[in-house]
């Protein structure tokens, strides 16, 4: 009582209200100029420090409720009235059973049947009427809140209030974050203001500052250190691999930093969700640094309860069973939570695996440590140097372990996994020497941290809001700021300046722009990882998303060219209508024989060519054919025919076939359509037919297959790697195959290169690509600025699909038409007016 | 109560700090958030509340609310002794 009279006087202190208020509004500036998370952060970000600003003046008695209704009406700003009257609806209904004067099995009863129906709706089993925006939101929201509420339910002295019953459901930021920390309802009503209010918000303000820091750091991993495993060639790349995977978690901590930093801003004086965990010196204390929330939930909800219930059968054997099956509902979890927030429950070995060997090497290290002890201490520790060597050496033995550990989650394949370590074998002396100084340095680093800090770091002895002061911070948020921009960073040089420009860009990798590319055409995608940006990318995508049920427009031809569109069918998508013509092509009518006067063009293209995502007459060729004849019709009797042979998900081996297939309609030119990616496509369609054990009819492709060594039986990354080194030679030989076949059709051959919606790597594989159609024959259309001066987000379908939309067809017919009316006779073999 | 407290900080002292200065150990001295009892100290802990004071602890009492302190292991356990 005396406690909370204290805190309700604490009074107002001007000077240290608009130093916070300051801080938050660099974070803001910093927010929006690092593109940091997406555009419903930084509103959402807005919302909270306005939301701040009012909250400090309101009385204690009513800040819990107040940042309930705030919380809501944040949650209405981002998703919309509907579905935000939708969630609330819902939590309302789950409030008041909770809250009901029920016995409470009938109350976890009912709970349990609720959320049945609405997994029910989840699972699309039966049609849902409302917006499926709420779905990654409200399970979020209640996924695990519920379960930790309904606990603390049970064993509460007295029902939670309406206030911290509304504000703990739905807590800001949850609705920009569907990846969002455990908090326990306990420590999340018993942590308001129970320390000085100044303390409490500026800590929050340490950690949303961390939590930037973390992001940033993670997109530097992200953008320039995440390889594939394939392209493992060396020990430093597999180094470089093992060490990316597990530092891409840097992204949740420094998301649940970020959110945990909100809610200090509003009197929740909660502890960390992380602890310098890359510093951990065991699996026991790996596992207690690393999400904390989900540990002490595990621990509360489950591992007390089941470790009570075995005590009898003695310490040992209870300690065991009671983290074996924790370790097992953390697996079942993982699913539990990825189906809340993308609608589907998967089982994946990876999973299992990862969670299997966590779970043994905690089991073995708690009873060490049941056995051994920790050796704590309270004071500050002094290290000598051999503790100080014993405990680096522990460090860098659990990090290697779990980044061992962490790249097996995340890889594809369990052979593909253990190959990358074929490497270790071509280790020299010199690069072991190397390997050996670099850890020697790493330990006096360590010896010499450990004295500077003068205290432990391996006790996680955080103690809540402290009195250290926040030039830490200022400094830090004044230095982002400034070096966000780009007259001041571009002063640094080209290299400071691109790595800054890569940290402000907040767009997906190489990896996952590769996987979400070949997301379009297969479901076979592995987004369940949280490291990858991806799965939030997928989470938005709607489910139905320019599928066209019962209608699938290929047809399998069994050959090498695989598939190519049905004849003559025609069916509706969200983008309207998609309508193939006799001859299986998403195009008008043609007759097989060319009118005379005609000049016939083929072209040889994928999805961007097809018109993924745009109606019949919206697609550049389409437009770019109808341009060309209206220009030719004032001057000339020539007339010009555009045959569009490409279908989604070509790649540019099938165009072989595709142009053989094309022989019939006497075409006088072919335009081929490269994509970025080209060398890259090329082998991963002759590893697909390998695999597939297709019939490859080519004895120059067959020549390439043997070279590489690679068999149907082999493993996907294996065979990625083996064909690495004859991406070129296989792509310099398609063109050469085009280019004969071309000359023996008396066909003048075009090239060029359709850009993708946003800058990326494929920029510079492109001029690769560019030199080789060069040097087959090809004349080199350019299309490289055709969507200068428009964003992404002008010309892009989606968020989750960067095909061109209208606009982006528009722009790319201009850039055709400006160049081929520029250069007609290069372009079309001869000129527009007679 | 003095008797239950010297206990106690007894065996926190000898059970997870040893060697560490009696002094520094205090009635209010977080003992969950600063790390002193984890979950295999807490489980320890409980064992030994149980088997020396004949009482029954609940899981859900393994919370900072009743262990947080040693001041608040004090409070559960006459709370249950005096049930």
């Amino acid at each position: 009582m005396e406690k909370a009279t204290s805190i309700a006087l604490q009074p107002i202190k001007w000077l240290k209200y608009i130093f916070l208020v300051v801080q938050l509004a660099f974070i803001v500036f910093i927010v929006h100029r690092y593109a940091i998370e997406n555009n419903a952060f930084f509103t959402i970000m807005i919302f909270i420090s306005v939301g701040f600003m009012v909250h400090y003046f309101i009385p204690i008695q009513h800040r819990m409720f107040s940042f309930g209704l705030l919380s809501m009406a944040g949650t209405a700003v981002i998703m919309g009235w509907e579905s935000s009257l939708w969630i609330f609806s819902i939590v309302a209904v789950i409030l008041l059973i909770c809250r009901s004067g029920l016995k409470f099995s009938y109350k976890v009863g009912l709970i349990l049947a609720g959320s049945g129906v609405l997994a029910v709706f989840r699972a699309d089993i039966m049609p849902f009427y409302g917006p499926e925006a709420i779905w990654p939101i409200l399970g979020s929201m209640l996924m695990f809140r519920l379960i930790t509420f309904m606990y603390d339910l049970k064993h509460a002295k007295k029902i939670p209030t309406f206030g911290q019953s509304v504000a703990y459901f739905f807590m800001l930021p949850n609705v920009v974050f569907p990846l969002f920390p455990v908090v326990d309802f306990t420590n999340f009503t018993r942590s308001h203001y129970n320390g000085e209010r100044h303390k409490i918000y500026q800590v929050g303000v340490d950690w949303i500052t961390r939590g930037i820091i973390h992001l940033l750091i993670y997109r530097i991993v992200y953008y320039y250190m995440a390889i594939s495993p394939s392209d493992v060639a060396s020990p430093s790349d597999l180094m470089q691999y093992l060490s990316s995977n597990f530092l891409l978690y840097l992204r949740v901590s420094g998301l649940f930093h970020i959110i945990v930093g909100c809610l200090h801003l509003f009197g929740f004086n909660l502890q960390e969700t992380h602890h310098l965990y890359y510093l951990s010196a065991s699996f026991t204390d790996f596992w207690r640094r690393i999400n904390i929330y989900w540990k002490d939930f595990m621990m509360k909800v489950f591992y007390y309860p089941i470790f009570f219930r075995l005590k009898s059968l003695g310490m040992t054997k209870a300690i065991v069973i009671s983290t074996i099956i924790v370790f097992f509902l953390t697996l079942a979890f993982h699913s539990y939570q990825w189906f809340w927030l993308r609608g589907q429950f998967p089982i994946i070995w990876q999973d299992a695996v990862f969670w299997g060997i966590l779970g043994c090497l905690v089991i073995i290290n708690s009873l060490w440590e049941l056995k051994k002890g920790k050796g704590q201490n309270l004071a500050a520790k002094v290290w000598s140097v051999k503790s100080s060597v014993i405990y680096s050496t522990k460090v860098l033995l659990t990090f290697t372990c779990i980044c061992t550990l962490w790249s097996l989650w995340s890889a594809e394949s369990w052979l593909g996994w253990l190959s990358m370590f074929k490497v270790l074998g071509q280790l020299t002396y010199s690069e072991i020497f190397f390997a050996l100084a670099i850890f020697a340095g790493y330990l006096i680093c360590g010896y010499l941290l450990q004295i500077w800090t003068r205290k432990r770091i391996a006790g996680g002895n955080y103690k809540g809001a402290t009195d250290r002061r926040p030039y830490t911070t200022v400094c830090l948020l004044v230095l982002m700021s400034v070096m966000s921009i780009g007259e001041v960073y571009t002063k640094f040089g080209p290299d400071i300046a691109n790595t800054i420009a890569t940290m402000r860009a907040g767009k997906l990798s190489k990896l996952d722009t590769q996987a979400l590319e070949k997301g379009y055409y297969e479901e076979l995608v592995r987004v369940n990882r949280f490291n990858s940006q991806l799965w939030e990318v997928y989470m938005k995508k709607p489910a139905e998303w320019l599928q066209n049920p019962g209608a699938d427009l290929k047809y399998y031809t069994g050959d090498f060219m695989q598939y190519e569109l049905l004849k003559s069918t025609s069916s509706s998508t969200q983008y309207g209508l998609m309508t193939t013509n006799q001859w299986g092509m998403r195009d008008q009518e043609y007759p097989l024989t060319a009118k005379p006067n005609t000049l016939r063009i083929i072209l040889l293209g994928a999805s961007i060519e097809t018109g993924w995502g745009v109606e019949d007459d919206e697609t550049f060729e389409g437009m770019l054919e109808s341009e060309l004849n209206q220009l030719l019709s004032k001057g000339s009797k020539n007339t010009i025919e555009i045959l569009n042979l490409s279908a989604p998900g070509y790649k540019p081996l099938q165009q072989l076939p595709v142009l053989e297939k094309a022989q019939k309609f006497h075409p006088n030119m072919i335009y081929y359509a490269a994509s970025g990616r080209e060398m890259m496509r090329a082998a991963s369609f002759l590893q697909e037919s390998v695999k597939n054990a297709v019939d490859i009819p080519y004895p120059g492709l067959r020549d390439i297959v043997s070279k590489a060594n690679i068999t149907a039986d082999m493993d996907a990354t294996v065979m990625e790697k083996a064909l690495m080194p004859y991406r070129e030679e296989l792509l310099a030989w398609l063109y050469n195959e085009l280019a004969i076949k071309a000359k023996n059709m008396r066909c003048k051959l075009v090239w060029f290169l359709v850009p993708g919606v946003e800058g990326g790597d494929w920029e510079t594989t492109a001029e690769q690509s560019t030199e080789l159609a060069r040097q087959a024959g090809f004349e080199i259309l350019n299309l490289h600025n055709v969507y200068q001066g428009y964003t992404v987000n002008d010309i892009a379908l989606a968020e989750w699909d960067k095909h061109p939309n209208k606009l982006g067809h528009r722009l790319l017919m201009d850039g055709l038409f400006k160049e081929i009316t520029g250069s007609p006779e290069r372009y079309l073999g001869m000129k527009i007016s007679d | 109560m003095e008797n239950i407290t010297s206990e106690l900080k007894a065996y926190i002292l000898s059970e997870f700090l040893p060697g560490e200065d009696a002094s520094n150990l205090e009635d209010d001295t977080p003992l969950i958030s600063s790390g002193i009892l984890d979950s295999l100290a807490t489980l320890k802990l409980v064992v030994f509340l149980e088997e020396k004071y004949n009482v029954k602890i609940a899981p859900h009492e393994t919370q900072e609310e009743y262990i947080g302190s040693i001041a608040n292991i004090v409070t559960l356990v006459e709370s249950k002794l005096s049930a």
